[in-house]
């Protein structure tokens, strides 16, 4: 820790391989996601798989893309084999599941690779470097943050009503469903107003309100791969999309 | 003062986060109940509408501004993008977000009758990730039938989601929004009242 | 450092004044303790120092405050931030962010610290509280006392003068507390100003300046902590403070009820999430006793409780009651918890349906006996909601003693009571010893243990690692699993 002592905070680096900034990431993710379907044939979908697969190499996913580079052929593979069987309705039911699946694999890929290789902290900083309004942000991160309490006490909520002998199953939805309802949402609402009420207590005596400036300990940047990779993408999707405009088929 | 209106904001942003979290909770919890089913996949709306409701005005009482709605109605389709889903879903849930938000301002969020009728739109959000089923259906089978499939398979999924379904679909759900709105006045704000926290 | 004069406070939903005529002066780098019943105002006392009163909680306030010059009522809750800090009690809704570090850097990015500034103040912070394996963790993974201290942490960044702790120790096993006491003497011998409400007095011996001991709203008389530690029995009954010297403490208590039914695990295993988290070879329990289950936090007492009660299902063993198996289904339908959070197990909407609840043809005079027993018999109509900490849970013991039931278990009824609160649930769970009920009582709570316990079990990591009456012998294997010693002060 102490080489680091004088450095400032970096978001840190789960895995290895380039650091991309979290607001690339996003912005590739949105563009490739767009270019995948503009354009139907075998080839441009494999280059665009190959393209994705690639940002997972470079952005510390190895195995991962290697995985999926195995998929794909596979998934490929399978459909070429099951071609001559396709008046089979089996064989046309797994045709269409793994046509539909292997199109969507490249888009799975990099929202995986996404929320595995970045920090809430990273996120964070982004939106204030996007200046979005103060309350959006301190929304967004109790949304995350709360999650895992809600479940706690959903399950605490639950055990008690086990011992008290209050049943919540699909019988009891049925015959009583107003009385069951109520019975849940009224603890889980006390219980929600409570945590909302705790934390927001905690974090205004941190300076939550403070009218000012916050800042962020975690610094995000762009670097020059950030740059050269959302350029290359960016002018992709341009030339695809006037290429699909003009009519030609992919 | 300034400073109290900043102050009395950041509590709502925060109760706000939390009742968001409470229902993408429900969400998707009312979703993986009936994505794997095709039958109760259309259902899914209509039971999000209802049971989202009671958080809804519970959001908007405790957080009474148009940044909650749109976050709301946003948040969930950009989970379905960072899942891998195609990023359509904003396409639609945006606008429902919007005219969510426009609506309750009318009565300045604090209206039951306004904020229903918000609901109802805002419950429109959730066919996001329905569009493709419709939009981009033909790519969909035009693939596949290139791919050589049975022309008797394409034609039994097209007769599972004909044109018609979609608006059906947002017309019970506006129908199970508003029950859920009735609901919520007439039977759990009482149970509320009495608990002190209304 | 601090002055208060003349302060009175009433909130807007009640009609009585918490607070009326307060005068007090401390002095910068006081430790001072504000002690009493519950309700006797400490904890609105603090809420005046940290800004709560009046941002957050409405109300009419009259009288001065001065914090280092400045008054708070004028000043928004941010600007008495950076003077004041406060932890609050309960470690798991304090926390802001999911991650340890980005936690303690949370009040310096509110108040716009430059980034480099904030690192290097988060390593500082981390090195002072000796907590740097605790960095950069989830949140959610770690044990309460953990929790709190980064809570701690979290305040620490700013470097406040003033500390205000209101029950920290609430929620926290023996162990975490005393790693509360070496960060309140780190921060007295850095010359800090603490204002403390509390009940919990033992660890606070040599920390405590001045103690103010509070009653409905006044401060009645000012001890320092030898008058505390010296104090009777009965005194502690009428003020509610809690014995300072625990090695000292004694008190007389009820032999068990001769019982034949007995209660025996057998090879219990419970795995969750592929890992064994409950493995008990043997145990036998006794009707008619009551059983103290200690443990550190996450050592497996809930776990434990869990499976005996059947709510989670054991993958091997079995549990007899009298020699006859008794599968999970038919111990849920015996047993009976009272939980900790007490307020996720109130569901009616007034108390009278929260007794009756779940059992089937209740006798009228059997419910009244109870309301009276439980002291609650005027509060029949209200909503359980609506009612104080300590009401809701005497109803939900009310509940508990009405159903009947076989294998009770109490989870930690007593945290946060003051003396004279947990004398009283001491007698109220003792007058439900009988030849046919077996009662658990999970706790922390030394004095408890002391007042209605027969025996002991000790769960560490899964497994029983001690079961013992509390007799002579046992009270000092008690003694030592407290760290109990009669010739050291603590």
């Amino acid at each position: 820790m102490s080489n680091t002592k004088n450095t400032v905070y970096q978001p840190k680096n789960k895995t290895n391989g380039l650091l991309f900034d979290p607001r690339t990431k996003i912005l590739l993710l949105v563009e490739l996601d767009i270019l995948l379907f503009l354009g139907r044939s075998l080839a441009y979908e494999t280059s665009v798989f190959l393209f994705c697969v690639l940002i997972l190499f470079v952005g510390g996913q190895r195995k991962t893309a290697l995985k999926c580079v195995g998929i794909f052929l596979f998934f490929v593979l399978t459909e070429q084999l099951i071609q001559p069987y396709l008046t089979n309705s089996f064989a046309s039911f797994v045709h269409f599941i793994v046509v539909v699946v292997r199109k969507v694999l490249p888009a799975f890929m990099l929202a995986k690779w996404l929320v595995a290789t970045t920090e809430v902290s990273a996120f964070v900083a982004a939106m204030w470097k996007c200046r979005f309004p103060q309350n959006a942000i301190v929304t967004t991160s109790v949304i995350f943050r709360c999650f895992p309490t809600l479940s706690e006490e959903w399950g605490a909520i639950k055990t008690a009503m086990k011992m008290r002998g209050i049943e919540f199953n699909l019988r009891s939805m049925v015959t009583k469903p107003s009385e069951t309802v109520v019975r849940i949402l009224v603890p889980l609402f006390i219980s929600a107003l409570n945590i909302s009420d705790e934390l927001a207590a905690a974090a205004l005596c941190r300076g939550l309100d403070n009218p000012g400036t916050h800042t962020c300990m975690t610094l995000i940047h762009f670097r020059w791969y950030d740059i050269a990779f959302l350029l290359l993408v960016t002018a992709a999707l341009a030339v695809i999309c006037v290429l699909n405009i003009k009519g030609y088929s992919l | 003062m300034e400073n109290q209106r900043k102050k009395k904001s950041s509590r709502g942003a925060i109760a706000a986060g939390v009742f968001i979290a409470l229902y993408l909770v429900t969400y998707f919890i009312i979703g993986a109940i009936t994505m794997p089913v095709a039958v109760l996949f259309i259902l899914m709306p209509e039971l999000v509408a209802f049971f989202a409701a009671p958080t809804y005005h519970m959001m908007l009482t405790k957080s009474p501004n148009w940044i909650s709605i749109f976050i709301a109605a946003f948040l969930p389709s950009v989970l379905l993008i960072a899942s891998g889903h195609i990023p359509i879903a904003p396409v639609v849930s945006i606008p429902a977000g919007i005219v969510a938000a426009l609506i309750a301002k009318h009565g300045n969020y604090k209206s039951f009758k306004w904020n229903s009728i918000s609901h109802m739109f805002f419950s429109w959000n959730l066919f996001g990730g329905f569009i493709p089923i419709w939009v981009m259906r033909d790519y969909f089978f035009q693939t596949t039938l290139e791919g050589g499939m049975s022309q008797e398979f394409c034609d039994t999924l097209r007769i599972l989601t004909p044109w018609w379904v979609l608006p059906v679909m947002m017309i019970s759900t506006a129908l199970c929004s508003l029950l859920g709105s009735l609901f919520t006045k007439k039977v759990l704000d009482k149970h509320l009242t009495k608990a002190g926290v209304l | 450092m601090i002055e208060i004069q003349n302060v009175s406070f009433t909130y807007n939903q009640t009609d009585t004044p918490s607070l009326s005529g307060i005068n007090i002066s401390i002095q910068e780098g006081e430790c001072v303790l504000l002690c009493g019943k519950s309700g006797c105002g400490k904890t609105t006392m603090t809420r005046l120092l940290n800004g709560m009163i009046p941002d957050f909680y409405d109300g009419t306030l009259d009288g001065q405050i001065r914090i280092n010059g400045i008054s708070p009522i004028n000043c928004s809750m941010y600007e008495i931030s950076k003077i004041v800090g406060t932890v609050f009690q309960n470690p798991r809704t304090q926390f802001y962010t999911v991650n340890t570090t980005s936690e303690i850097a949370f009040g310096c990015e509110n108040h716009g610290w430059p980034p480099e500034q904030i690192y290097r103040r988060v390593m500082q912070v981390a090195a002072d509280l000796h907590m740097e394996e605790l960095l950069n963790r989830n949140i959610f993974e770690l044990s309460g006392g953990e929790k709190q201290k980064v809570a701690f942490a979290s305040i620490y960044a700013l470097n406040p003068d003033v500390y205000v702790l209101d029950e920290p120790s609430s929620n926290l096993d023996y162990f975490a507390i005393r790693e509360l006491q070496a960060i309140l003497e780190l921060l007295k011998k850095q010359g800090k100003t603490i204002l403390l409400a509390e009940h919990r007095t033992w660890y606070l011996e040599h920390l405590v300046d001045r103690a103010f001991y509070m009653e409905q709203g006044k401060i009645i008389s000012e001890y320092s902590m030898q008058e505390l530690a010296d104090f009777t029995v009965q005194k502690r009954m009428e003020t509610g403070i809690r014995p300072v010297r625990l090695a000292s403490f004694t008190i007389p208590h009820k032999e068990p009820v001769p019982s034949l039914h007995t209660l025996s695990m057998q090879n219990i295993r419970f795995a969750y999430q592929k890992q064994t988290v409950l493995k008990i070879n043997q145990a036998v329990f006794h009707a008619g006793r009551i059983t103290a289950i200690i443990g550190k936090n996450g050592a497996g007492k809930s776990t434990f409780v869990s499976v005996l009660c059947g709510i989670m299902k054991n993958q091997k063993g079995n549990i007899y009651l009298d020699e006859a198996e008794v599968s999970p289904k038919k111990r849920i339908s015996t047993s009976y918890m009272v939980m900790q959070e007490v307020n996720h197990q109130l569901f009616m909407d007034s108390v009278e349906e929260e007794i009756l609840l779940g059992v089937e043809e209740p006798s009228e005079e059997q419910l009244n006996k109870v309301l009276l027993q439980m002291d609650i018999a005027e509060l029949r109509e209200c909503h359980p909601m609506t009612l104080s900490g300590g009401q809701k849970q005497r109803v939900a013991i009310g509940a508990a003693v009405f159903c009947g039931k076989t294998i009770l278990v109490f989870d930690e009824p007593t945290s946060g009571l003051d003396f004279s609160h947990m004398m009283q649930t001491a007698r109220l769970v003792e007058q439900l010893k009988s030849p046919d009920v077996f009662i658990f009582v999970i706790t922390h709570d030394y004095e408890f243990i002391l007042s209605v316990c027969d025996g002991v079990v000790e769960i560490e990591n899964g497994t029983l690692k001690n079961n013992y009456s509390l007799d002579y012998a046992g009270l000092q294997k008690l003694k030592k699993f407290y760290s109990i010693d009669v010739d050291n002060i603590i």
